[in-house]
């Protein structure tokens, strides 16, 4: 329904006008939420209790048909992350499994890799980051999904761009431009991880919610 | 829905070949072998067929092609150590042995030589795949998804089809 308002025309096209008008000024905080909306992450900045974008942050966590997507994903990459890092306390045999098992995917180059009382675990500084960004990257796609940067062929950009700290990273070390530490590498491993875990938690997702709309059905 | 069969061998196929004797260290930048094999499967699956799948879809993919490329490169790993005397395996540990060997602890350096010079029986063959089996479904899968979610041939959502 469209209020009237003294003069004969609607509200609505009073606001219209005014709209047409004004001279659009965009401030940096317009700008910056302009950028942040482009990303998705004022979806998760902007939410005040009992607003309509609080609702839809509660729908996401916990009663869209695929909210638990993310709890699953985040369950599943914490085992893993916790698997290759309690490595010093497994019994023997399974130590050597999981080594052999890890080794498909890591060099495991013992002075590159982290130990916990001396003994080396399942894979190297750079793939310990990223293990551990994946349940973090969960945690994040539950209050921030749907960021547009991982959609469609924009996802490939994407993880080529988050891999490029850790090629960085590796190429300035091989070509002895400098030195990469333990930290850099964990770092620009968990820069990637975190991408990686996103799409990763919005596909168990999405498998999630097509489950339950097909028992739905 | 149109079979997936042809696709998922084909995805196979090049996880296959890039998990073989030297080609196989990709897989040391985070299973990349994998990824780019599962992503092929979904790839040639939605180009063929001008279609959208889902991430499952993707996933289930994507893990298949995985394990089918995993079990052939076993087998042809083995031929390649057992037959030919190819040993990728050694070159990799020599190379590791040259550059961090001085650090390394005597027993610890020993066991790596040992290991190094140990014979690939069938047995050793058969428990490294086993132990693989259950690395690469999980990267196929996230491969699969990645692969799903960037090739949509048949627009943003889904195709649907009757079962």
């Amino acid at each position: 329904m469209v209020d009237v308002v003294p003069g004969g025309a609607s509200k609505s096209e009073t606001q219209v006008l005014k709209e047409k008008l004004s001279v659009p000024r965009i401030c940096s905080r317009q700008l910056r939420k302009r950028w942040f909306r482009r990303l998705g992450l004022l979806n998760f900045c902007e939410h005040t209790r009992g607003s309509t974008e609080w609702n839809l942050l509660k729908e996401n966590l916990y009663r869209s048909p695929g909210h638990s997507g993310w709890m699953i994903a985040f369950g599943i990459t914490f085992l893993l992350a916790a698997g290759v890092t309690l490595t010093p306390v497994y019994p023997e045999w399974l130590r050597a499994g999981v080594m052999e098992a890890f080794g498909f995917v890591c060099h495991q180059l013992p002075t590159r890799s982290p130990h916990i009382y001396d003994v080396q675990l399942a894979v190297c500084h750079r793939c310990m980051g990223i293990y551990w960004a994946l349940p973090a990257a969960a945690i994040l796609y539950a209050f921030t999904r749907g960021i547009r940067a991982l959609e469609g062929r924009r996802i490939l950009t994407t993880v080529l761009l988050a891999g490029i700290p850790a090629a960085v990273d590796w190429g300035g070390d091989v070509l002895g431009i400098w030195s990469n530490t333990p930290a850099s590498r964990i770092i620009t491993g968990s820069i990637f991880g975190i991408v990686a875990g996103y799409i990763l938690a919005e596909g168990i997702s999405d498998i999630v919610r097509d489950r339950k709309t097909k028992k739905a059905q | 829905m149109p079979s997936k069969q042809q696709s998922i061998i084909l995805g196979g196929i090049v996880v296959t070949i890039l998990s073989t004797s030297y080609l196989g260290m990709i897989n040391v930048i985070c299973c990349l072998g994998v990824l780019i094999g599962s992503g092929v499967a979904v790839w040639h699956y939605t180009e063929t067929n001008e279609l959208t799948i889902k991430t499952g879809d993707g996933a289930k993919m994507g893990a298949l092609a995985a394990i089918f490329g995993l079990v052939v490169a076993s087998i042809l790993n083995y031929i390649l150590i057992a037959v030919f005397d190819i040993r990728s395996d050694q070159v990799f540990s020599q190379y590791i042995l040259n550059m961090v060997g001085d650090t390394l602890p005597p027993d610890q350096y020993d066991e790596m030589v040992d290991e190094m010079n140990a014979p690939v029986t069938i047995g050793k063959a058969l428990q490294g795949m086993l132990w693989g089996l259950l690395v690469y479904p999980a990267f196929g899968a996230i491969g699969g998804i990645i692969g799903a979610k960037m090739f949509k041939k048949g627009g943003d959502e889904p195709t649907e089809f009757d079962d």
